[in-house]
């Protein structure tokens, strides 16, 4: 199967567990999204996926292989990409050379900006000196650079401003449609629903909710009972 | 007194060629490498001992600076073996003690007598402008400077350049983007091992010091890495070539001769407190 | 520093490992002094001033975690006085000598200390290896004072005998040991140690950052050096080569290697530098090979991450004793139905009219981002406050302003309507605003105990230091925190800093790493603070339901703004709140 399976995933740090048992799919061809307030594990699951801490028991399947005795850049080369929370350009480096960075053809400055044209006048700028925005796009360029099969993306809303978010989200789509698995990590949920398929809730590191996004928007008790609630809505 | 900074050059050409190397390791790796010397030394020392058994200059060379990358190189695998997640204090304690490892072995293979070594140019000088330029100076001085260059030009606008700057800028991210790091690390340590062989190469004929005295040419060494703020190729350059200059002055003035060699410490003490001014607390928050 | 003389540590905690090192030490030294011939005496010797030198690098570097390159330069200078205070017919006593030779030491230790200020790991390495090679090259150009007929350095009567000199070296090392065990037990030495983790924390906890860095270097170069004078005494003819930078390098590795910041430590260093060499040439093998040995020995036990073989070995004797008891599992004790234990209540801080915190205008920007924005915040007397918003909304940019961790902000902080705008971060604490810190800053080589007391900074009783553990469902005093986990590490730092007696505690996500009923439980121990203590409290917390139980009232923060404050029930079904969380725009 042509997809990203996680099975009775657990992530300890500092020896607690931070996540347990989780069970997610990512399949290709759709955005998947993984919602949940602050500290629930969201950042901590997509590292153990793309192998940032290595400390993940279970078991996390790349079409079909699995890849969790992998180093980093194994599981890149095999079609994973992990766009970072705090969009981490190299600031030292031009839009293109950030781009060449992460390429592994040699159209991929143009794939790129024919994603972003945002990003055209900005070619030899340096990463650093970008906006907000336009750095977002950079990181997500720069991983769609080494035509990943499976794109993870973290928080890309963390500090920028709702109408910057709501210009890059339809990207993902877009995405989707072309036959990228997507999984998209998010605190704010209502921009990630618009785009998203399926969704999953995770809070204090245990999935409590999965469902169509769709069905998802029509329940703001659920989100509501995960973030601002003292129980996990799936406890009550 | 412009002859007395002339005589400078060869020490300044090798502070800055040292100087480079450090500043390679640490802005690529994140490593301060307090070996960089002993290392640079150890592929002398091998070129000398190849020298002394009848080997001719053109083999005995290449193998010194091939001995001093492998060196390098295996250094290097053990930084991104064991310390790859490790702090920069760390990893400059390990530096620390392969420092000390060399200076033992080096003093157990080689001995601890000065050697007569080679002058590949044989005391040849030519005048320019009125004053005495030893050849050896000259290739010193221009050495360091096109290193530098090349060095800057390779970082710029090559591919592997690209990739080298952004390892160093974001290891993690960079292995997230399939770059391979372990690759590119052990090629930056072997070079830099290589462009140290060099320097000592250069600068061990004007010295009567043993290997523990070359090694020690770290300190002047980390003084040039300071002035280019352990980032800039072109300053650390400049900065090696000052000081040996500097250090040529002083020689000529009897006063101040026997201590010249303090003056790389005032150059660290006065660069970092300088750099280091604004930083009243530690960095973990 | 304040309160020298609280006690960190108890006797017992460290009885059984001194007990026996001290029983060793003294069979050895008088036992081996009779027995052995004079070339292993010389030996002996030569390993009690290796004890001492990896002592104060122990101290400088494995303790207060500062990088000396330089600590056989301090050796050289105390030495040299030695040798200059023996020229001609010396009358003073050999040992007023020695003392001399390490106070002379002390300028030295407080000049490289000074940079240390600033200065920090990598930096600090550079500036003392280079301070090394220029005092080696001071040395041999000036050389060290001789007299012309004879050794520069003979001991006087009774000192001249190897016996005499043997033990009195071993003496010094006893003496030196229990200076800085008494120092460990005064706040001196746990303040060592807390600059080590980090020195935000150390300030929090309201020492001087500066003073204890400066400290530890003087304290440092004293010890290192009392040894350079001792062997002087025992060689007569020192030279240059004696304090080569090589051997400031060998006696770090060997410091960091065996955990010289322990005694046993040290003493492993010291008898390796002096008789490892020697091993090595009874095997026929030369004994400069011993050097790389070292070498190969340091990177091992930095690659193994688990600090120096001092330290291991007394982790691993902690875990076998700890077995041996089938102690209760580390961690929270979870007692649901216990009820709060009576705490009595204080009163020592005067409720005037002003607000506990007032925060008025608070402006901070890094660069070109304003990260607060005119914030005002009012904390009144004996409440609880919360401060909640969206990542990177400002919370702890607000703390670490108020607690005095941010250079140059526009606004006023008041507490009790005392300005702190202009108090550095330790006078801060000492005034009664203590904070812990999101990243948790206990010291896992302190235990439970230990680090209440060092945090609190004035004498805690046994039975006042229990009740507070168990008010917050910490783990036993004896437990060290090595062993604890992350959540419960930051239930000891809540403790610790209530422990002070503040007036005003801001809490940094406490309940981040805790279960849930964990987490619920300490919201409600956080509620009572204030009837208990006398303190209020401002938290931080991302977890609703903590909030919920644990505050009055409510601050939201969004992109550096106050977005909307006021009862926490009111504040939390607020739309603009909501809508800040999970990212919509209001709709009417």
């Amino acid at each position: 199967m042509s997809d990203l399976q996680l099975d009775e995933v657990t992530i300890t740090r500092g020896g607690l567990p931070v996540c347990r048992d989780i069970r997610l799919h990512a399949p290709r061809g759709e955005v998947t999204v993984l919602l949940g307030p602050n500290g629930a594990g969201k950042t901590t699951l997509l590292d153990a996926i793309s192998g940032v801490i290595a400390t993940a028991t279970g078991k996390i399947t790349l079409d079909g292989r699995d890849i969790l005795g992998l180093r980093r850049e194994q599981r890149a080369r095999l079609g994973l990409a992990h766009v970072e929370q705090g969009r981490s350009i190299f600031p030292g480096l031009s839009v293109e050379e950030n781009i060449l960075a992460g390429a592994r053809s040699s159209d991929a400055v143009h794939r790129v900006m024919a994603l972003f044209p945002q990003l055209i006048a900005r070619l030899h700028t340096q990463a650093g000196l970008l906006s907000g925005g336009e750095q977002q796009m950079l990181v997500i360029g720069r991983a769609l650079a080494g035509k990943p099969s499976v794109l993870l993306v973290d928080e890309m809303s963390l500090g920028l401003a709702p109408i910057v978010v709501r210009n890059v989200m339809p990207i993902f789509r877009q995405l989707a449609h072309q036959g990228v698995g997507i999984l998209l990590v998010e605190q704010y949920a209502a921009l990630a629903l618009e785009v998203g398929d399926r969704a999953y809730v995770l809070n204090r590191g245990e999935i409590v909710f999965e469902g169509d996004c769709a069905e998802l928007r029509g329940k703001v008790d659920v989100l509501r009972g995960a973030y601002l609630a003292a129980t996990p809505a799936g406890h009550k | 007194m412009i002859q007395a900074a002339i005589s400078g050059f060869v020490s300044g050409g090798a502070y800055a060629t040292l100087g480079l190397s450090i500043v390679l390791v640490y802005r690529m790796m994140g490593v301060l490498n307090f070996a960089q010397a002993a290392i640079g030394a150890f592929g002398a020392y091998v070129a000398f001992v190849l020298f002394e058994g009848g080997m001719p200059y053109t083999l005995a060379v290449p193998l010194g600076i091939a001995a001093a990358a492998a060196i390098g190189a295996l250094l290097g695998l053990v930084m991104s073996t064991w310390f790859s997640e490790a702090g920069a204090e760390v990893c400059s304690t390990v530096s620390v003690a392969a420092l000390i490892t060399l200076l033992a072995a080096g003093f157990r293979i080689f001995g601890d007598s000065p050697r007569s070594v080679p002058d590949f140019f044989s005391g040849a000088s030519f005048m320019l402008f009125g004053v005495v330029i030893t050849a050896t100076g000259a290739v010193a001085i221009g050495g360091a400077v096109i290193l530098a260059f090349a060095i800057g030009l390779l970082l710029r606008r090559t591919r592997i350049g690209i990739l080298l700057r952004a390892l160093s800028e974001r290891p993690t991210t960079a292995e997230l983007l399939g770059i391979r790091a372990r690759r590119l690390t052990l090629i930056v340590w072997a070079f830099a091992g290589a462009v140290s062989a060099l320097a000592i190469l250069i600068i061990a004929p004007t010295r009567t010091s043993a290997f523990l005295g070359l090694s020690m040419l770290i300190v002047p060494a980390l003084a040039a890495a300071l002035i280019g703020l352990l980032r800039s190729l072109e300053a650390a350059v400049l900065g090696g070539l000052g000081m040996g200059m500097l250090e040529g002055v002083a020689t000529s003035i009897p006063d101040l001769a026997p201590y010249r060699q303090v003056l790389p410490f005032l150059v660290i003490a006065t660069m970092l407190l300088w750099t280091e001014r604004a930083e009243v607390w530690d960095a973990r928050r | 520093m304040r309160g020298a003389s609280t006690r960190i540590y108890s006797w017992g905690a460290n009885l059984p490992m001194f007990r026996v090192l001290a029983f060793g030490i003294a069979i050895g030294v008088t036992g081996a002094a009779f027995l052995l011939p004079s070339y292993w005496l010389f030996l002996a010797t030569s390993a009690a001033i290796g004890v001492i030198v990896a002592r104060s690098a122990g101290l400088v570097t494995g303790q207060a975690g500062m990088i000396s390159l330089c600590q056989l330069s301090f050796a050289a200078a105390g030495a040299w006085v030695v040798a200059w205070l023996s020229l001609g017919e010396a009358t003073m006593p050999f040992p007023i000598r020695i003392l001399i030779g390490g106070l002379a030491a002390v300028p030295f230790g407080v000049l490289v200390g000074l940079p240390a200020l600033r200065l920090r790991g990598v930096n600090l390495a550079i500036i003392t290896l280079g301070f090394a090679a220029a005092a080696d090259l001071y040395f041999q150009v000036q050389g060290f004072p001789k007299n012309s007929f004879t050794a520069a350095v003979v001991p006087p009567p009774p000192f001249d005998s190897d016996l005499v000199y043997f033990e009195f070296c071993w003496g010094m090392v006893v003496i030196i040991s229990l200076l800085l065990g008494w120092a460990d037990r005064a706040r001196m030495g746990a303040a060592w140690l807390a600059v080590r983790h980090s020195e935000r924390a150390t300030a929090a906890m309201g020492m001087n950052v500066p003073l204890v860095k400066l400290t530890a270097f003087a304290t440092s170069a004293f010890i290192a050096g009392l040894s350079g004078g001792l062997l002087a005494g025992q060689v007569g003819l020192v030279t240059p080569q004696n304090f080569a930078p090589l051997g400031s390098l060998v006696v770090f590795a060997l410091a960091v290697m065996m955990g010289a910041q322990h005694v046993e430590g040290a003493l492993l260093a010291g008898l390796l530098i002096a008789l490892f060499p020697e091993l090595l040439r009874k095997l026929g093998l030369p004994p400069d090979v011993a050097d790389l040995l070292f070498a190969i020995g340091t990177i091992d036990v930095l690659r193994r991450g688990r600090g120096g073989v001092a330290t291991q070995i007394r982790e691993a004797l902690r875990i076998r004793r700890a077995k041996r008891l089938a102690a209760p599992a580390s961690g929270a004790r979870i007692d649901e139905h216990r009820i709060a234990p009576a705490l009595v209540h204080t009163g020592q801080h005067q409720h005037g009219s002003s607000p506990a915190l007032d925060i008025r205008g608070l402006t901070v920007r890094f660069g070109e981002v304003i990260a607060l924005d005119g914030v005002g915040l009012r904390l009144e007397h004996a409440t609880v406050g919360a401060l909640i918003g969206p990542n990177g909304a400002g919370k702890t940019t607000l703390v670490d302003a108020v607690t005095g961790f941010l250079h140059g902000y526009e606004g006023y902080i008041l507490a009790a309507g005392v300005s702190l705008d202009q108090l550095p971060a330790h006078r801060r604490a000492r005034a009664g605003v203590r904070r812990t810190f999101q990243q948790g800053r206990t010291i896992p080589d302190l235990n439970v105990g230990q680090y209440v007391r060092l945090a609190a900074g004035r004498t805690l009783g046994d039975s006042e230091l229990s009740l507070l553990l168990d008010f917050f469902d910490c783990p036993a005093s004896a437990q060290p925190i090595a062993s604890l986990d992350v959540g419960t590490r930051r239930l000891v730092e809540v403790a610790g800093a209530l422990a002070a007696r503040p007036a005003v505690l801001l809490l940094d996500e406490p309940a981040a790493g805790l279960a849930e009923t964990a987490s619920i439980r300490l919201a409600n121990r956080i509620a009572e603070i204030p009837h208990h203590y006398g303190c209020s409290v401002l938290l931080i917390e991302h977890d609703m339901g903590h909030v919920v139980a644990a505050s009055s009232e409510v601050t939201v923060l969004d992109f550096g703004r106050v977005i909307a404050n006021g009862p926490t029930r009111d504040v939390l079904e607020h739309p603009v709140v909501i809508a800040a969380y999970l990212g919509e725009e209001v709709s009417a």
